[in-house]
């Protein structure tokens, strides 16, 4: 057993109660002396020129301050992915900078034309009404496939193909044609993924302020402020270094990869420049819909070979993916689906090619897994039908093919060290009963509702050491009653990570959990991080806190001993031990020192030995540490209507060691009902003649309720990591990524039918069970809208 | 694309007479949950200076069941309120289950049960609950009021039979026979054009004898195919006398698809269409005449709502 005074327990986050009470301050709530309000205009049309501006009736309106248009921009090109700048030089290099704060061209319905600044928002609204633009509309390209064709309309002129960007599979190897001509079976699933959207509760907002000293201070949701700055200053404002930007994350109302692209803040810094006046940009949901960012849908081919005994010889991956009218993440994302997705099974013949395409539609983004959803939709499928094809339990084919440690990784190119797969498959089948429900490849089923089981297996990263901008670095300061300060540059968009460092922080230190407080999100204040995503937070950022948490620890220790001399026991520091507040040693049964007499007499100290406790820490990652899990799914499919119902889902991820269980749990659950609607319900259309997002309202784009959430378990397999804060690994994502595929193989398993695009809507099953899925109807092969 | 709020007059009504007499202004517009006006307004499909909300109204909050006497339904009650009524849930299951699967969910705690059926959208689902159920709306214009069978309320287009200085007051619903049950479900399709079919849902009443054999009185309603819920009125004249069973069920739902107007849009969505329409209008009618033999508890099989 552990002797852990809070690492593994069940502590509540302290963050949560400003959060359930409405205490805690968003962006929106911020009110800056003199600040006024700012607005978009969105152009109505997918594709045009835009002829003339005329802002003059605008301006006139009482209340406006400025309206800006694309020549009041600066002439630099940008994306609003910030990753290139965690990325090194080699990596970066293909990724296009594509992007105007305000248009010159309008590419997608929803393309940001013009830009007021206001006294107040209703004026703002009314100016953004008065501005004329003569548009010269242009044929849209709503397709990626139609966007690859000659003579297709183009997107951005100065790429006349519409290819965003093209790469093979970066960790490409072995000899994937000849092993597929030496295979017993070849399988080959193709489909898309719908464009999910993020759906954070608080839409894009952002406040500019150029205060006297010329420095800049933006307030928004990023989920990686220090990133985001740096971005601002290289691409966006070159005239600005780092320096002289001051970036404040308040409370984030959510993100799940959205605030890893730049929104609103280049535009609310060109109105404050403009107006000189503190300025904040507010979007509407239905904005948030029509233009800011979603899943990137890729259009794969995967082929998966494998002999008759079961050894996966070969993966084929073919990816188009639709970027929409800006690169942003399409690319990175695709590229991850490539690097993980294929990853997860253990195969020396990899291929894989990529191409971002393009179209008049509204801007791809990250979303949590980042990629890896998307992907194995698809993979997982691929599989099962080369396990059907050799006539074996798709859970026996899966455990045939595992990697183990010593075999090359997958994200980045590092040798696995750590993988509990094999337990997470063998407990979550135990406790979902795979035995007994999995009935064969042929197993007749019978009635009008029909039950099915189906699984999938996943990888994923705890950050990406080796290959991103991996280090994190943090700093403490003990106060005199024993509590502490830590100041660290995670971003807590709900996900629970100031809650699960402050274990961290109270057990490395050794000092009480309720008196940890943590300051964070201002860039002024927390050292550099490249922010929560990736899955890289606990890991990367939480060995920094236990980094310098035990400097804390140590300093304590030290200045203890004297106070052990005070009870008469004469004793070294490291026969001293803090533990949640009180300095014990085994050596001196009986003597309890409260550290709040340490901390204390650590700064009033008139003597020679005064210093407040304090330490920083730092820590550098080199691997992506992946994390793993299983997942199996029972669903139920009324074979009349097509209608799915997911009746039990179990999962078991390889969590290294959970430091709070509580939270693990959490982003398994939340995630599942996140997979549940990518699965099933969420639908983002996009009208195939206007480009017009038609799914543009919570009422219309159905986000899964708690009745379409299906009793669930989710185990953790716990073996730490070495290399984790206290063993453990990254959970953030992972759970996203095997409903999709784990349900559509519970699907086939039913009924015998695949559906080839998300969402497994009833529609699409009820087609496919009556005329099989080769002649699928309506084929516009726009952005998930084929069968 | 939606935008901020623009400012408005607000004005809360003390009665039934002021709140109609300020509608003569131009530009005015009753008010209750909001639900469907405001993102109306928001996207700019609608523009109105002043909301008059009904809200404040004296009299308008009551809410009552009985199994013997009705539901009435005072123009101010909640959608919320109905979904834990026992008498709802067990006697008017159809209403009680369109109002649970109110999807969004903040809709029911919003939304007022008058102003959803005055917002006269077609896919709306109290509405097709409200036609099984034989519903009758109080129209009054503060001094006198007169009574409109839900059948004849919705005029074509999202018109209703509300006239000038007029707004609906109440809605009641009569009793159930003795041995008598209804349901309600639905299904979504993924959307594929701007007025694709989207959804269908679907709702029935069937009335026992007292040998709980034969079908004495059924309604069959039909949403989401025309601008208002389509009683399917040939098979319900033909249901009555039928045993209720899987035969009279079966040729019912022919008729409901066979009354149903066929869409413009392709012809897999049409097949689509007609399929589902079939396997609710059965569904409902056999849920319905389930509930009518067993008097059961529709939160016992609330898993197999769609």
């Amino acid at each position: 057993m552990n002797d852990f005074a809070y690492v593994g327990k069940r502590m509540t986050k302290p963050d949560i109660y400003g959060k359930v009470t409405g205490e805690a301050k968003y962006t929106d709530d911020i009110t800056l002396p003199g600040m006024v309000e700012g607005r978009i205009l969105c152009a109505p049309v997918a594709h045009a020129k835009i002829v003339s501006i005329d802002t003059s009736e605008a301006e006139a309106l009482p209340g406006v301050l400025c309206v800006l248009t694309h020549k009041d921009c600066p002439d630099i090109r940008f994306s609003r992915s910030t990753m290139a700048e965690a990325l090194p030089e080699f990596a970066f290099t293909g990724e296009r900078q594509d992007q105007f704060i305000l248009t010159d061209k309008v590419r997608y319905m929803g393309d940001w034309v013009a830009a007021v600044a206001a006294e107040d928002i209703t004026t703002a609204e009314r100016a953004l009404e008065l501005i004329r633009v003569e548009y010269e509309p242009l044929p849209p390209v709503l397709d990626p496939f139609t966007a690859l064709e000659q003579g297709a309309p183009v997107v951005h002129e100065d790429c006349a193909d519409n290819i965003a960007f093209e790469m093979d599979h970066p960790f490409n190897c072995g000899d994937v044609e000849k092993a597929f001509a030496e295979a017993d079976a070849v399988a080959e699933f193709s489909g898309v993924n719908s464009r999910q959207k993020h759906l954070h509760m608080e839409t894009d907002v952002a406040i500019a302020s150029f205060e006297s000293d010329k420095r800049l201070v933006i307030y928004s949701p990023s989920q990686g402020p220090h990133l985001a700055k740096k971005h601002l200053t290289k691409r966006v404002f070159p005239d600005l270094d780092d320096g002289d930007i001051r970036w404040i994350s308040p409370a984030i109302g959510g993100g799940f990869g959205a605030r890893l692209a730049l929104g609103v803040e280049p535009a609310a810094v060109l109105l404050a420049r403009h107006c000189n006046r503190p300025v904040r940009v507010t979007t509407t949901r239905e904005e948030d819909f029509q233009g800011y960012s979603s899943r990137t849908d890729m259009h794969q081919t995967i082929r998966v070979a494998a002999t008759k005994e079961g050894k996966l010889l070969a993966i084929d991956q073919k990816i188009v993916s639709d970027s929409g009218a800006y690169l942003s993440h399409s690319a990175t994302t695709s590229t991850v689906n490539m690097q993980k997705t294929l990853g997860v099974l253990k195969c020396d013949n990899i291929k894989g090619h990529l191409t971002v395409v393009y179209t008049n539609t509204p801007v791809t983004s990250g979303f949590r897994g980042y990629g890896n959803p998307e992907g194995a939709f698809v993979l997982q499928q691929a599989l099962d039908r080369l396990a059907e094809k050799i006539g074996m339990d798709p859970m026996e084919f899966r455990l045939r093919n595992l990697k183990e440690p010593g075999d090359p990784s997958c994200f980045v190119p590092v040798t696995l060290e750590h993988t509990k797969l094999k337990e997470c498959i063998d407990v979550g089948a135990e406790k979902f009963g795979w035995k007994d429900k999995w009935q064969g490849w042929d197993a007749a089923k019978e009635g009008r509702y029909r039950r099915g089981v189906g699984m999938s297996v996943l990888t994923h990263a705890s950050g990406a050491g080796g290959f991103l901008l991996e280090h994190s670095s943090c700093v403490m300061k003990v106060l005199t009653d024993g509590s502490l300060n830590l100041i660290v540059s995670p971003c807590e968009m709900g996900q629970g990570i100031i809650g699960a460092l402050t274990q961290v922080a109270a057990e490395a230190t050794g000092l009480r959990y309720e008196q940890i407080r943590i300051s964070t999100g201002d860039t002024d204040v927390t050292m550099f991080d490249i922010g929560s995503h990736a899955s890289r937070s606990m890991l990367v950022i939480g060995n920094a806190v236990h980094a310098a948490g035990v400097k804390i620890h140590d300093q304590i220790c030290e200045r203890a001993v004297k106070y052990f001399e005070e009870h008469q026991v004469k004793l070294e520091a490291s026969d001293i031990k803090v533990r949640a507040g009180e300095i014990t040693s085994d050596k001196a049964p009986g003597v309890v020192i409260d550290v709040s007499k340490v901390a204390y007499d650590a700064i009033y100290d008139f003597g020679e030995g005064g210093s407040q406790l304090n330490a920083s820490g730092s820590y550098l990652s080199t691997s992506h540490h992946p994390n793993h899990q299983a997942a199996f799914a029972e669903v139920e499919v009324d074979t009349e209507t097509g209608q799915v119902t997911v009746v039990n889902y179990v999962s078991a991820h390889d969590i290294g060691r959970a430091i709070n269980p509580l939270l693990v749990e959490a982003q398994m659950e939340g995630s599942l009902v996140q997979g549940i609607g990518f699965a099933l319900t969420e639908d983002f259309v996009i009208d195939p003649e206007t480009g017009k997002v038609l799914s543009d309202s919570l009422l219309t784009y159905r986000l899964p309720s708690t009745m379409d959430v299906p009793p669930m378990e989710h185990l953790l397999i716990e073996e730490p990591l070495e290399a984790g804060p206290f063993g453990a690994k990254g959970c953030g994502e992972a759970g996203l990524v095997n409903p999709a595929p784990a349900i559509a193989n519970a699907i086939y398993d039913a009924v015998g039918i695949r559906v080839h695009s998300l969402p497994m809507s009833a529609d699409k099953v009820l087609w496919a069970l009556k005329h099989g899925t080769e002649e699928a109807p309506g084929q516009s092969r726009v952005s998930g809208q084929f069968l | 694309m939606a935008r901020v709020l623009q400012p408005f007059e607000f004005i809360e009504a003390a009665g039934v007479k002021e709140a109609v007499a300020a509608l003569s202004q131009p530009g005015t517009r009753l008010f209750a949950g909001g639900c469907d006006l405001v993102p109306a307004i928001r996207r700019g499909q609608v523009r109105y200076d002043t909301l008059v909300s009904i809200m404040k109204i004296e009299g308008l909050s009551e809410f009552s069941s009985h199994p013997k006497v009705g539901v009435k339904i005072g123009a101010q009650v909640l959608l919320s309120r109905l979904v834990n009524d026992i008498w709802v849930g067990k006697r008017w299951a159809a209403l009680h289950e369109a109002v649970e699967q109110l999807y969004p969910p903040h809709i029911r705690n919003m939304g007022t049960v008058v102003g959803n059926l005055c917002a006269a959208v077609n896919y709306y689902d109290v509405p097709v609950s409200m036609f099984a159920h034989r519903a009758v709306l109080t129209l009054s214009d503060g001094t006198t009021s007169r009574e409109v069978g839900i059948d004849d309320f919705y005029t074509g287009g999202r018109g209703t039979a509300v006239g000038a200085g007029e707004m609906v007051t109440q809605i009641d619903l009569p009793p159930p026979a003795a041995d008598a049950g209804s349901a309600f479900k639905k299904i979504y399709k993924a959307r594929r054009r701007a007025d694709d079919l989207h959804k269908i849902n679907a709702a029935a009443y069937v009335a026992l004898d007292e040998a709980k054999e034969k079908i004495t009185d059924a309604t069959l309603v039909i949403g989401c195919v025309g601008d208002s819920p389509l009683r399917i009125t040939a098979a319900e004249s033909a249901l009555v006398g039928q045993v209720a069973g899987d035969e009279a069920f079966n040729s019912a739902a022919e008729m409901a698809v066979a009354a149903v107007q066929p869409m413009t849009d392709a012809g897999w969505v049409e097949e689509i269409r007609s399929d589902w329409i079939r396997i609710l209008a059965r569904d409902v009618l056999a849920q319905a005449a389930s509930r009518a033999l067993s008097r059961h508890d529709p939160a016992e099989d609330a898993h197999l709502a769609y």
